[in-house]
């Protein structure tokens, strides 16, 4: 082998090496666009037909919620009650050695409130209704129904699409209330009876923190997340084409995905909110 | 009954006929109460010429109307109204599985809002002595997995006609029929059709193409050909049709 031939082959090595982190910017960059795009159509769609006054569309997007929201419930139930034994009591006891109750107050409404409540509501969105909303929109997709109806002249997007991301939005936004507050209750609850009763007071305290401020941060935050999970796991089924195998592929890539947009998006709030 | 066309097709060729096609292009309209028939050999794109003309695929060169609208470019709305008035239906186009039968025919008539124009009740009336028409032992309480094919796509077919179309267009409709039920279903067309509904089939039943079309076209991989009766492909000579239309009542006899 040559020296000009191993200097060429050094140079391409490079240049794939320098190439690829662009190539990979530029194709996530693209995806993100692909989903804007998409979720936008979909609700241009369900609002143009006014689809809000529709009984049969809320219909729909009220059974939604149900399977998201209110069949979650138990679950959610236990990890609000796990998450106020672990945390709220852990950080309400220990309260004397950290400094003043108004830092505790402001600790748990950042890290229940607006860090675990909004992560942990939606994981359990992803793993339960985005997986569920791939496997049903694969499984369509792949035996024509949605071809059918496409034959029938209904649009997939205010149909299928729209109430779906709706839906999820809400019933993160319903979920993540729900949690926090069973978690905050239970650990000042589990505080008061067995370290000290004044610490019942940390239930006004928080809920005079929490500022219209903090509230819009809190529902902004949910409604984003709800919106992208949905987004993220119709766009994947959809994109299921003529093989069974590809049902669980884009389930795995709708979660996976999901959970980094959740990372990413949770990441940039909290950069933008608190830096 | 026979007026202006519904359909009309001009110069047209398919853009995804799976083989290259160096034949002539299609010239021919559709108008109410008329039976058009694509007969040919297998593997000679009858779907594909099917899918174009209903709208449903762009076409390589040429056009078509449905109602006066090019179906190149359609808008949202006339997608939806073209679809409507053009329903197609191949021999295993699907039913929604998480819907019972009848529900699977009232929700895209819910999604087009006829509920607002004939009132709940009264579609659900309707949906339900079309069905009767068409077979009444369908069961309608089951969901599509535990009901048996020729059963579903009847559940289709009233689906589609409760959109009140006014070309229903067929693929195959009959693969799943056994001899009686498909002379039922047959009987059931032609009284549709007498009360001005239009048809668009692609068949093997040359028997029934022969009783019930107005116009027929034998589709193979050289050529489109275009008859203007069912005597006048009877009285052809172009052995190519001659040797299929023996063929296949050959194999009706056997």
């Amino acid at each position: 082998m040559s020296v000009t031939h191993i200097g060429s082959t050094l140079t391409d090595w490079a240049n794939t090496l320098t190439g690829w982190p662009g190539r990979q910017l530029i194709k996530n960059v693209l995806y993100v666009i692909n989903l804007v795009t998409f979720s936008m159509l979909a609700l241009r769609d369900w609002f143009r037909k006014n689809r809000l006054f529709d009984s049969h569309s809320y219909s729909t997007t009220v059974a939604q919620i149900i399977f998201t929201g209110v069949d979650a419930l138990p679950t959610i139930t236990f990890l609000g009650l796990a998450t106020g034994f672990i945390f709220t009591f852990r950080l309400i006891s220990i309260s004397n050695s950290l400094g003043g109750s108004n830092d505790i107050v402001n600790l748990l409404i950042t890290v229940i409130c607006l860090s675990a409540g909004p992560f942990l509501a939606a994981i359990i969105i992803i793993s339960r209704t985005g997986s569920a909303i791939v496997v049903d929109l694969g499984n369509m997709k792949l035996h024509g129904e949605i071809e059918a109806l496409e034959n029938l002249g209904v649009n997939i997007n205010d149909y299928l699409i729209a109430p779906r991301i709706i839906s999820t939005a809400i019933s993160q936004l319903a979920i993540t209330v729900y949690f926090t507050v069973i978690a905050l209750l239970t650990g000042i609850l589990i505080s008061a009876l067995f370290v000290n009763p004044a610490h019942f007071d940390f239930i006004f305290k928080i809920s005079n923190s929490f500022t219209p401020y903090l509230m819009s941060i809190f529902v902004v935050k949910n409604i984003i997340f709800g919106y992208v999970i949905a987004t993220v796991a119709c766009y994947n089924g959809l994109r299921v084409q003529c093989s069974a195998t590809e049902v669980p592929q884009r389930t795995t890539a709708s979660i996976v995905q999901s959970l980094s947009f959740v990372f990413v998006i949770d990441s940039l709030l909290t950069f933008v909110i608190f830096v | 009954m026979h007026d202006e066309a519904i359909i009309e097709c001009r110069q047209l060729v398919p853009d995804e006929l799976p083989f290259e096609y160096h034949g002539d292009a299609l010239d021919f309209g559709i108008a109410s109460g008329e039976v058009t028939s694509i007969i040919g050999p297998d593997y000679s794109g009858k779907g594909d010429w099917l899918r174009t003309i209903c709208g449903l695929e762009d076409p390589l060169s040429g056009s078509v109307r449905i109602k006066g609208i090019d179906t190149m470019n359609l808008n949202e709305q006339d997608w939806a109204m073209t679809r409507r008035k053009v329903a197609y239906l191949h021999e295993n186009t699907a039913l929604l599985s998480a819907a019972n039968g009848l529900a699977n025919v009232l929700i895209p008539a819910f999604y087009h809002q006829l509920d607002r124009i004939n009132q709940k009740q009264l579609l659900v009336e309707m949906a339900l002595e079309l069905l009767k028409q068409i077979d009444p032992d369908i069961n309608l309480d089951d969901l599509p997995a535990y009901i048996s094919k020729d059963h579903q796509f009847k559940i289709a077919v009233a689906r589609a006609l409760l959109l009140e179309p006014e070309v229903l267009a067929f693929n195959n409709p009959f693969a799943h029929f056994n001899p009686d039920s498909k002379h039922k279903f047959q009987g059931f067309l032609k009284n549709q059709v007498k009360q001005g509904l239009s048809l668009l089939i692609v068949t093997h039943d040359i028997g029934y193409v022969l009783d019930i079309s107005d116009k027929i076209i034998f589709a193979s991989r050289e050529n489109m050909i275009y008859f203007d009766s069912p005597q006048a492909i009877l009285d052809c000579d172009i052995p190519m049709v001659n040797r299929f239309i023996q063929q296949t009542e050959h194999k009706v006899s056997i």
